[in-house]
């Protein structure tokens, strides 16, 4: 510890250093990839499953990896209200999701204002705006910066995809859900050499 | 001799103020509660050394060992008491006021 810090310094470094490991940043790509290869395959059901297997399989993994090396620690009120606050935001994602779905649905009825046709015919770009937005107040929330980062690669390549009609919406989200899984497995990697697993005597075991 | 002429004798909490016990006190403070691992990243001491100075502050009544089951294996979590927050604030007050007039 260095002697400047202060407490509330300490405090914040061992919040942020929960994440150090990337974890959610695999999660997060690998939703991303999910919903890419759902768009591709046409297979929704069997991608909703995995990505529901990812979310939930992220305090597993975390159980696993990051606290035989962190420890385990519970965090003061603040702390938890944050953690409690991304699950609002995903919560919300959700709703934002559908009410987009049945946005679409009512545009391909007919008879729609020209500002609803508008919006539909670059969806992607409003999609691009709520997640790529979303996850960047995910990082801000979290105290997280490279999520700002997360969320301009989003929304850059739903942006892309739909203005240069190059490629599609599924190989956009494959793309930068991928980019995103490999970021996370470097941090993980980085995380793992850097923090040995200690044994319940304290002997680091590698 | 009179007892009016004898200096002032500044009473520093021994328990806390030893500089492994600091360094664990003030980071189950900032926390609800920690587990060993936590505790010896964050201080770096040793598992011995570490024990030894959790088992003073809990005859101090400074801290709680809780028992916990994580993934059905006996986990261990570290919690200061209200008298540990109450000493360790009226420490750092004491340590502020100690410095404060200095020139």
């Amino acid at each position: 510890m260095k002697p400047e810090s202060t407490l509330e310094q300490v405090e914040r470094g061992a919040w942020l250093r929960i994440f150090e490991d990337g974890i959610w940043d695999i999660a997060l790509g690998l939703v991303l990839v999910a919903f890419g290869l759902s768009i591709i395959t046409g297979m929704t059901a069997v991608v909703t499953g995995a990505v529901v297997t990812v979310l939930v399989s992220v305090g597993c993994v975390k159980r696993r990896i990051t606290e035989p090396r962190l420890g385990r620690v519970r965090f003061r009120d603040r702390r938890r209200r944050q953690l409690q606050n991304i699950s609002w935001l995903l919560a919300a994602l959700s709703v934002v999701g559908v009410l987009v779905f049945l946005f679409i649905t009512w545009t391909a009825q007919g008879a729609v204002p020209a500002w609803a046709l508008a919006i539909r015919d670059h969806f992607l770009i409003v999609i691009a705006l709520i997640w790529g937005g979303a996850v960047a107040f995910g990082g801000w929330l979290l105290n997280l910066p490279r999520f700002y980062a997360h969320g301009l690669i989003i929304s850059s390549a739903l942006i892309g995809s739909d203005l240069t009609d190059g490629y599609s919406l599924g190989v956009a989200l494959l793309a930068c859900g991928g980019l995103i899984v490999l970021f996370g497995l470097v941090l993980l990697i980085r995380f793992v050499r850097r923090y040995p697993r200690q044994s319940a005597r304290g002997e680091a075991d590698e | 001799m009179s007892r009016k002429n004898e200096p002032e004798r500044i009473e520093i909490d021994r328990v806390i103020h030893e500089p492994a016990r600091l360094l664990i006190v003030a980071h189950l403070y900032i926390v609800e509660s920690a587990d060993y691992v936590f505790l010896m990243q964050n201080t770096d001491l040793t598992w011995g050394n570490l024990s030894s100075h959790l088992s003073k502050l809990e005859e101090a009544g400074y801290i709680e060992i809780l028992k916990d089951f994580v993934d059905r294996k006996p986990h261990t979590m570290i919690k200061l008491t209200d008298a540990g927050r109450t000493a360790f604030d009226a420490y750092r007050r004491q340590m502020r006021q100690l410095f404060e007039d200095l020139p």
